[in-house]
């Protein structure tokens, strides 16, 4: 049994990953990396962040260990990538897609989950820009999930 | 020194039963009570004895309504979480900028099956 860690926003990103890495066939060619890493950064990239954790409002003053949580998934990708030029847009939004297609896997995310429990994943948005022939994608999800029991 | 909290206690979350076929169930509301109460008291009116017998439970439940289903009609019968109940009225809503909401008042008398 792993030890438990002191930060829900840890063992998210960690459960995120892990279910991304089962299907990482899905994501040829493409990193996923966790947010608060020194880890090299180049495109395309994924990059899981579970951006904040709150205690779970409907137990009020006494949460006993339950958060809801928001955690972002950036998708990057590059208009100049020498390998996929030409078709640098469409990777990324299949990039974008699969991650959907991931995420929408609720049970899944569940069985992946590595410390404690995710009771449940909603989607709440998919955000695209582009900057710096840089195309880049923000979806934002809303977890609640419980610390392993005692 | 305080210790850190590492551990939760798990609470049951969501609506008990999300198999419907007609709707996605969003909301659900369960109670539970006798339809027979019988006191007994003593010389001063006081309840000094309480008999409550056959159960009746309660269900109501909302959800949006997929395309293409049919609404249950009252007075039949639907399963939820594995409980058999009989449908007392059943209401349909909708508005121009939302999805239709169906919600169903159900309840299970103790000697029907």
């Amino acid at each position: 049994m792993p030890t438990p860690r002191y930060s829900i926003r840890t063992i998210t990103e960690q459960s995120v990953k892990a279910w991304f890495d089962a299907n990482a066939a899905l994501l040829p060619g493409t990193p996923v990396v966790l947010g608060q890493t020194d880890s090299e950064r180049s495109v395309p990239i994924i990059i899981i962040h579970a951006e904040s954790a709150r205690g779970a409002k409907d137990l009020g003053a006494y949460w006993l260990g339950n958060f809801e949580l928001t955690v972002k998934i950036y998708v990057y990708s590059s208009a100049d990538d020498a390998a996929t030029k030409g078709q640098a847009l469409e990777d990324h939004r299949a990039r974008c897609e699969a991650v959907q297609a991931i995420m929408m896997d609720v049970p899944g995310l569940q069985s992946s989950w590595t410390q404690g429990k995710l009771y449940m994943s909603k989607f709440d948005a998919d955000d695209e820009g582009v900057a710096d022939r840089r195309y880049g994608n923000i979806m934002q999800y809303s977890l609640t999930a419980v610390y392993p029991p005692a | 020194m305080a210790l850190p909290q590492t551990y939760g206690v798990e609470h049951q979350f969501g609506p008990l039963d999300v198999t419907s076929s007609f709707i996605t169930i969003q909301s659900d509301n369960l109670k539970q009570s006798t339809a027979l109460s019988v006191e007994v008291k003593d010389a001063q009116g006081r309840v000094v004895t309480v008999r409550k017998d056959d159960l009746r439970g309660n269900l109501n439940f909302v959800g949006v309504l997929k395309q293409g289903a049919s609404v249950p009609v009252a007075g039949n019968q639907i399963t939820y979480g594995g409980v058999q109940y009989i449908i007392d009225d059943v209401s349909n809503d909708g508005t121009n900028e939302s999805f239709r909401r169906v919600g169903l008042n159900v309840t299970k008398y103790q000697e029907i099956a």
